[in-house]
């Protein structure tokens, strides 16, 4: 992992994998949404949105590891935040829980978690 | 020619002439093209950005993805392509790939040969002027895909893509506009609408608790068209099915 990798509970900048993680795939299997098919031991992660609306994840995604998935969440939770925004409102509260497939909770991002405020 | 090959090419011939007429003998030669089966295992692709491919593949039984994606990986699908839709027409006359195909779901196609369907094209004009403007229905569709990621919400994105299919499905004769078949993962649907996996699930939450559509086990069932359609500001025109188009060579 270099320098640059976020540390888990707080990201300054980028949220995107690492380009040395992804030089190792040939271009025409990537995707988002990585196509990570041709990996050993993948494991299916569940993103529930816990907001004003709570929406679970009944398909899940497969992904590399754990941290592969919090990176993912981390996105996500800035995708949302950002939608939240739009609407004129952002409650960084708001959090992403990632469950493994049975049901167990892995980990958490807030919105807090994933954006640098300052004011 | 077994019954999926034919199959195929009538639900294609069917499309075709929902814009252009064709006659007798030019359904008869569309109908004996030569193709050969293939099966595609979800989540594959199977013609690559940028390759040199030497026949079409019309959909035979499940869901394509025509996309391009950015060098980080990223991808947006630009086209979904539903049996009887010929995934690539347009490489007939541009061999190099431009886009990528890929599988969303297990899917079945034709491979026809580039040499075949020139060759029909070449024999009669009325099936070069239907491939055209098959094209250029393509061509419309796409460019309203544009307006659809670049200017509208997230829930209408949803909602236009659910009435575009709805209708396409209809044409086809699989379902009607209300309850049709679309076995797509979030993740693809994202990847259609430019939306993260996450916004998708949540806009199809709303979407679902507003009894206007639902997207569940692979079927879109919409509860209220007309909300949808309003939602989705959505308007047929674009999709070019106003009647099929007289030939050229008749108006010219």
């Amino acid at each position: 992992m270099g320098s640059r990798e976020a540390c888990p509970h707080r990201l300054k900048v980028g949220g995107k994998l690492s380009r040395s993680s992804m030089r190792s795939l040939p271009r025409s299997t990537s995707g988002t949404t990585l196509r990570l098919g041709h990996l050993r031991n993948m494991a299916r992660f569940y993103f529930h949105i816990i907001n004003d609306l709570d929406v679970p994840d009944d398909e899940g995604q497969e992904l590399a590891n754990l941290a592969a998935a919090h990176l993912r969440a981390i996105d996500y939770a800035r995708d949302l935040a950002s939608a939240a925004v739009r609407q004129g409102r952002l409650d960084l509260k708001h959090r992403i829980d990632i469950e493994d497939d049975t049901g167990k909770v892995l980990a958490k991002v807030t919105f807090a978690d994933a954006i640098d405020v300052s004011n | 020619m077994d019954h999926e090959h034919s199959a195929a090419l009538e639900l294609f011939v069917k499309r075709l002439t929902s814009r252009s007429v064709l006659n007798e003998e030019e359904m008869g030669a569309l109908l004996g093209l030569n193709g050969q089966i293939k099966q595609v295992a979800a989540h594959t692709d199977f013609v690559q950005l940028g390759e040199q491919v030497d026949h079409c593949c019309l959909v035979v039984a499940g869901l394509v993805g025509r996309f391009g994606q950015n060098r980080d990986g990223a991808r947006q699908i630009t086209c979904l392509h539903i049996p009887g839709d010929m995934a690539d027409l347009p490489s007939v006359v541009s061999p190099k790939a431009g886009w990528a195909l890929g599988a969303l779901t297990t899917t079945t196609v034709l491979r026809i040969p580039h040499a075949d369907l020139r060759r029909v094209a070449a024999q009669h004009f009325g099936i070069a002027e239907a491939f055209w403007r098959d094209c250029v229905a393509d061509g419309s569709m796409f460019s309203e895909w544009v307006v659809n990621v670049g200017r509208r919400s997230a829930l209408s994105r949803l909602a236009h893509l659910f009435c575009e299919l709805g209708i396409r499905c209809e044409q086809a004769g699989m379902g009607d506009r209300r309850s049709y078949p679309l076995p797509i993962t979030q993740t693809d649907l994202g990847d259609a609408a430019a939306l993260t996996n996450v916004h998708v699930n949540r806009t199809l939450r709303q979407l679902r608790t507003q009894s206007i559509v639902e997207l569940r086990a692979g079927t879109v069932t919409i509860h209220d068209w007309e909300r949808l359609v309003s939602a989705g500001d959505f308007e047929e025109a674009y999709m070019l099915l106003d009647g099929p188009s007289p030939r050229i060579t008749d108006a010219a």
